[in-house]
């Protein structure tokens, strides 16, 4: 126990000697405050440097009087403080310019445009910008969290992403490694897979905010190497699926220089948070969605070439696992018709690499699909112009070569018919023009299994033609072929739509597309055709054909005329087509096809059609695109250049497969269709 | 006043005390407005350090360091989701002594709250809520829970990643109610813990609402609430004739001998009841406890950095997310039963804390550490039964897993898990100590040792052995 006094002495004591410590860690800490700053000691020396290079009384009493504060810039527009100036003092002299850092000015011509006034330090350099101190501004100590980083200045041109990238309309001068890389992401085909700004594939990623990603939402655990974006990258592009387990993304061939500038280009991207008044204006539009419309092969180039090949020569089974169609093909191309090419970019293959592109996943508008599936055909021999083929006449003898060749394994072999429908009707022949002909020889029927044989010489096809002339028995009507034959009938389509239904669509298909008789609601063919042909045909017939004289002959009851005709062909010029595919006749043996399909197809397509070393046939969307006369040419003709044999023709390695076994094949291939796709792509 | 006045300056003039009056020496504390809260006498028994310890001084002085230096953290600090973190940052970086003022709030912050929950145990241990000094008991837990929530409720208030996560992991412990109420299914009609959690946030997130609650309950609800409770507490203490202590504190007094008592004590009154002036030795003692914690929280200030993770962002957590240190050992046991251990053990341990001095109401050993001899015994045998129980339970649940929740129903999980378990356990020791030495006063100690003990161990384990997915670290 103590006394009242020594407690007081005590306390009094403690109270003294706390009070007096208190005092001086406030003075220390003032000290430390005002004294211990790397910036004062900064701006210290600096004054002392501007006083050493002053050349007059002036400029010496202008340096002394240089104020020794924090300095800062704040930009009310980025709502940000930047204070990098505290240090960074000479930024804005160019005089500093041989000066270590952090005295230096800033080097290049960048200042002039983008004044630190407006811009400040952070926008492009990252960091904590309210910091003063070294490692939490651009140290390389940051949080590993820290949303902008400081960019190291190996990658600093991904900073102008953020106001200057434009995907799809690059305006980016002076950013030499940016530029590098944009030009290589466009030209790989990049978007293939990822979607930037919208645009673009669903397979990975999406890379609009690629340049915004912290470290921490990086998997590093298998990067070796000081972990840092930079170096996952790079070794994501090499090795991709060692990086990110389970990624399908193949490894491209770069050299490290251009990995360097991919690396910048993919960092640079971002969806801006910034305000539109730092935006370029194709980055405004491009956010917006309202970039102008991607044309055909550029639209190829940036979508498709990833994996199709920039020649468009698909890959192999042995590089992908699923294989890549090779779109470059003389044989698919002349076979695969618009409908067939719009219906798969759209639509897709369900369950296989090729993703769908409509508009509503891709934010590609429709003319823009049109236009990128237009730019496949650079791979087919051009159409051209029947006039300058019909200048000069052909050989018969050579005709009849050709003929044997490429066209008797489905027209037969004196043009009686089999697969395809006989040309050498004399009526047919006799209302067909030269012009008809060699129509329908060069672009084919689109969707039937007559492909465009417009690899065929001005030669071959003179000749052909000489053939097929030669099978002619009744005389050509001068009437019909002539230039009077083509005047256009008038007529009630909704009329002719009833009659149509009713009587024609028995035997030439529901939608027209083919059955018993021809596909006649068929753009090839209406093209090729006059009203003259058309009027013709339905009132005279076919002789000994199913095909009768709808005007001479009543057949249930019905016997047509003129006028009704007119209806007809009007309908027929009118008529929309539907909203999928019509797969057209399949008058095969689907059993008898699925023992040959076991015997000869089953060790490249798979026992059911799932695709082993080449295309899956059960695959629905393909089979939506496909109709029968497509599958029946395919087959036919095969894919020169592609382990895919000519079954018409047969080689030493495939036996020649009748007309009837392709006919029930493909009887047996359709049998794997179950439900109809409808698509936007076909309105 | 002009006594105060005089007397001060006496002081500075060195004139021994004993020249001025003891009436002015009583005046100067009864007849001034700040002062008169203080009784002209106290006695000698309350002034000596190792009783107290200082901690009620302690917690009022940290208090008025914090309201000053939270004051003028106001000055800079701007309350909105876009600007919280760039100004504090300020604060941290340019403004002038702004890196201490706010890291002497920080650590001042969290200085209090362990300084409240020690002068709690200090009151408990040395039986100081008997008699008339239930009601203040009961207040004092109230302004404890304040504590708490001014801690918690600040915590929000820099906007980092650290803050952001934190509430929201707290609020969502809040919330933890629902665990009970899906399981009778009445969620829909009775969620009070859904109610609090959205009054809390003003929303169903963490976001600007928040923000702008948390401050308004940090800067003007607690505080005025806080004040008026300390008033009353103090005002209480007056009622009951100052602390509480022996009742032959006298007699102790008397037996140390060396007391010198002034001439003009020698009145026999006044010499039995051994107590002295306030004024000066009372107002030297709290200004000694109030420098000096302001000192050492200056040191601390000057030594460590108030942290400021980088700025709050909802799409990326903080794995681990750990709430506030007062909440991890609560946070430990809702990783295992969010209700149990949200909800049921903190209300069970502030009813009981609550409850003690209607429980216990034996007067003895009042004034005493652990009361008596066997009170020390009592609670050295509690912290080690404790220690052992608890080790060994999260060692059970940690080192074996205590994954057979998964696949048992909802409603046994809830029952059996450890912070129930534990809780149970130290509810049968401290009733059996309370059965065999006869004393509810034992149960209550047996058991306060056991929550004390258990407390620090599980917020031990929050802190230092938990990593990334909860998971235990070593």
């Amino acid at each position: 126990m103590v006394t009242e006094s020594r407690f007081r002495l005590w306390y009094r004591t403690a109270a003294g000697a706390a009070a007096l410590a208190f005092l001086l860690l406030v003075g220390l800490a003032a000290v430390r405050e005002e004294s211990l700053n790397r910036w004062k000691e900064y701006q210290l020396s600096y004054r002392d440097t501007l006083a050493g290079r002053a050349s007059s009384i002036l400029q010496q009493q202008a340096a002394l009087d240089y104020p020794i504060e924090v300095r800062q810039i704040s930009i009310q527009g980025l709502q940000r403080t930047d204070r990098c100036v505290s240090c960074h003092v000479g930024i804005e002299d160019a005089r500093m310019g041989k000066l270590p850092l952090p005295y230096r000015a800033h080097s290049g011509a960048l200042l002039a445009a983008h004044p630190p006034e407006r811009f400040g330090c952070t926008v492009c350099h990252g960091g904590i910008g309210r910091s003063l101190s070294r490692d939490e501004s651009c140290g390389a100590d940051q949080p590993d969290e820290l949303h902008t980083p400081f960019v190291s200045l190996d990658a600093i041109e991904s900073s102008c992403g953020r106001c200057h990238l434009a995907i799809f309309d690059t305006t980016l001068a002076g950013m030499p490694t940016l530029v590098r890389g944009i030009t290589i992401f466009r030209r790989e085909g990049c978007l293939g897979c990822h979607r930037v700004r919208g645009k673009g594939g669903s397979v990975g990623p999406d890379l609009t905010n690629e340049g915004s990603k912290s470290l921490r939402a990086f998997d590093l655990s298998r990067v070796s190497g000081p972990k840092t974006i930079s170096n996952w990258m790079s070794q994501h592009f090499a090795r991709p699926a060692e990086i990110s387990p389970g990624s399908v993304m193949p490894a491209f061939a770069l050299t490290d220089e251009e990995v360097g500038s991919l690396i910048v280009a993919v960092r640079g991207l971002f969806s801006s948070t910034l305000p539109p008044e730092y935006l370029v204006l194709p980055l405004v539009k491009e956010i917006k969605g309202a970039t102008d419309p991607v044309e055909g092969r550029e639209g190829f180039t940036l979508f498709c070439v990833a994996c199709h090949g920039p020649e468009g020569k698909g890959k192999t089974y042995a590089e992908q696992p699923f294989g890549v169609p090779t779109l470059a093909n003389q044989d698919f191309q002349s076979v695969a018709s618009e409908e067939y090419l719009l219906f798969t970019l759209v639509e897709g293959r369900g369950g296989r690499m090729m993703a769908s592109w409509s508009s509503r996943v891709s934010r590609l508008q429709a003319g823009e699909l049109r236009e990128i599936a237009g730019a496949l055909r650079r791979w087919r021999s051009p159409f051209r112009a029947t006039g300058t083929i019909l200048q000069a006449g052909g050989s018969r003898s050579e005709g009849e070569r050709v003929y044997g060749l490429l066209c008797a394994q489905c027209h037969g072999v004196r043009g009686e018919g089999g697969l395809a429908k006989g040309i050498s009707n004399p009526d047919f022949l006799a209302m067909a023009s030269d012009q008809f002909l060699l129509e329908t020889i060069m672009k084919g029927r689109s969707n039937t299994a007559m492909p465009a044989w417009s690899r065929l010489t001005d030669g071959e096809m003179r000749n052909l033609l000489a053939f097929v002339r030669g099978l002619q028995t009744k005389p050509i009507r001068r009437e019909l072929t002539g230039p009077g034959g083509s005047e256009r009938v008038r007529g009630d389509p909704a009329r002719g739509d009833s009659l149509f239904y009713y009587l024609c669509s028995r035997c030439h298909g529901r939608y027209g597309e083919g059955d018993l008789g021809p596909a006649v609601l068929n753009d090839d063919f209406l093209n090729a055709a006059t009203d003259g042909f058309l009027v013709e045909s339905i009132s005279r017939g076919r002789e000994h054909t199913p095909m009768f004289g709808w005007t001479q002959q009543a057949r249930a009851g019905k016997k047509l005329v003129a006028a009704d005709v007119s209806d007809v062909v009007a309908f027929m010029r009118s008529a929309p087509g539907p909203d999928f595919l019509p797969p057209g006749a399949s008058a095969g043996n689907p059993k008898h096809g699925g023992e040959l399909f076991r015997e000869l197809c089953a060790q490249c397509h798979g026992g059911s059609g799932e695709g082993l070393k080449a295309p899956a046939l059960n695959n629905q969307e393909f089979l939506g695109a496909a109709t029968n006369g497509y599958l029946l040419a395919t087959l036919t003709l095969g894919r020169r250049g592609t382990p895919m044999p000519s079954w018409g023709t047969g080689s030493p390695q495939h036996r020649q497969l009748t007309p009837g076994e392709r006919k029930d094949l493909v009887a047996f291939v359709r049998s794997w269709q179950t439900i109809v796709i409808r698509s936007a792509a076909l309105h | 006043m002009r006594a105060a006045l005089g007397s001060f300056l006496a002081i500075l003039r060195r004139v021994r005390t004993e020249r001025t009056s003891v009436r002015e020496r009583s005046h100067s504390v009864s007849r001034n407005f700040f002062l008169h809260m203080h009784s002209a006498r106290t006695h000698l028994y309350s002034l000596r350090p190792g009783f107290t310890l200082g901690l009620g001084v302690l917690s009022l002085s940290l208090f008025l360091i914090l309201l000053l230096t939270g004051v003028l953290l106001m000055v800079y600090y701007v309350p909105s989701v876009e600007q919280a973190y760039g100004s504090v940052k300020d604060i941290s970086t340019v403004v002038a002594g702004g890196k201490y003022i706010r890291n002497i709030h920080r650590w001042g912050a969290h200085g209090m709250v362990a300084v409240v929950l020690f002068h709690l145990l200090r009151v408990l241990f040395t039986t100081g809520y008997t008699g008339s000094r239930r009601v203040n008991w009961i207040v004092g837990i109230v302004l404890f829970c304040m504590t708490i929530l001014f801690s918690f409720s600040g915590y929000l208030l820099p906007w980092d990643q650290l803050a952001f996560w934190a509430v929201t992991i707290a609020a969502n412990i809040v919330a933890s109610t629902r665990e009970l109420t899906d399981l009778a299914g009445i969620t829909a009609l009775f969620d009070p813990g859904g109610f609090v959690r959205r009054l809390l946030l003003g929303g169903d997130s963490v976001g600007q609402d928040a923000l702008t609650r948390f401050y308004l309950l940090h800067v003007v609800v607690l505080p005025i609430a806080t004040i008026v409770l300390i008033g009353v507490h103090l005002w209480r203490i007056r009622k009951s004739d100052g602390l509480a202590i022996p009742p032959d504190a006298d007699d102790l007094v008397l037996k140390a001998g060396g007391i010198s008592i002034p001439k003009e004590l020698e009145d026999a009154k006044l010499r039995r009841e051994h107590t002295v002036l306030s004024w000066p030795t009372v107002l030297w003692a709290e200004g000694a406890i109030f420098l000096g914690a302001l000192a050492v929280l200056t040191l601390t200030a000057i030594l460590v950095d108030a942290p400021l993770l980088a700025p709050a962002d909802p799409s990326m957590p903080e794995n681990p997310a750990k709430s506030p240190w007062y909440f991890l050992g609560v946070q430990e046991l809702v990783s295992y039963s969010a209700f149990t251990g949200g909800v049921l053990v903190p209300l069970l341990l502030l009813v009981a804390a609550g409850a003690v001095p209607f429980v216990d109401r034996e007067e003895n050993g009042v004034g005493y550490w652990f009361g008596s001899r066997r009170g020390k015994v009592v609670v050295s045998v509690s912290v080690l039964v404790a220690l052992v129980l608890t080790i060994s339970m999260m060692w059970v649940a940690i080192g074996m897993g205590w994954h057979w929740t998964r696949n048992a129903p909802a409603a046994i999980a809830l029952i059996v898990n450890p912070g129930s378990i534990l809780a149970t356990l130290y509810g049968i020791w401290s009733w059996l100590v309370a059965r065999s030495t006869v004393s509810t006063k034992m149960g209550v100690f047996a058991l306060a040792s056991c929550c004390l003990t258990g407390g620090i161990v599980i917020t031990i384990l929050g802190i230092w052995l938990r990593g990334p997915n909860w998971e235990f670290v070593w």
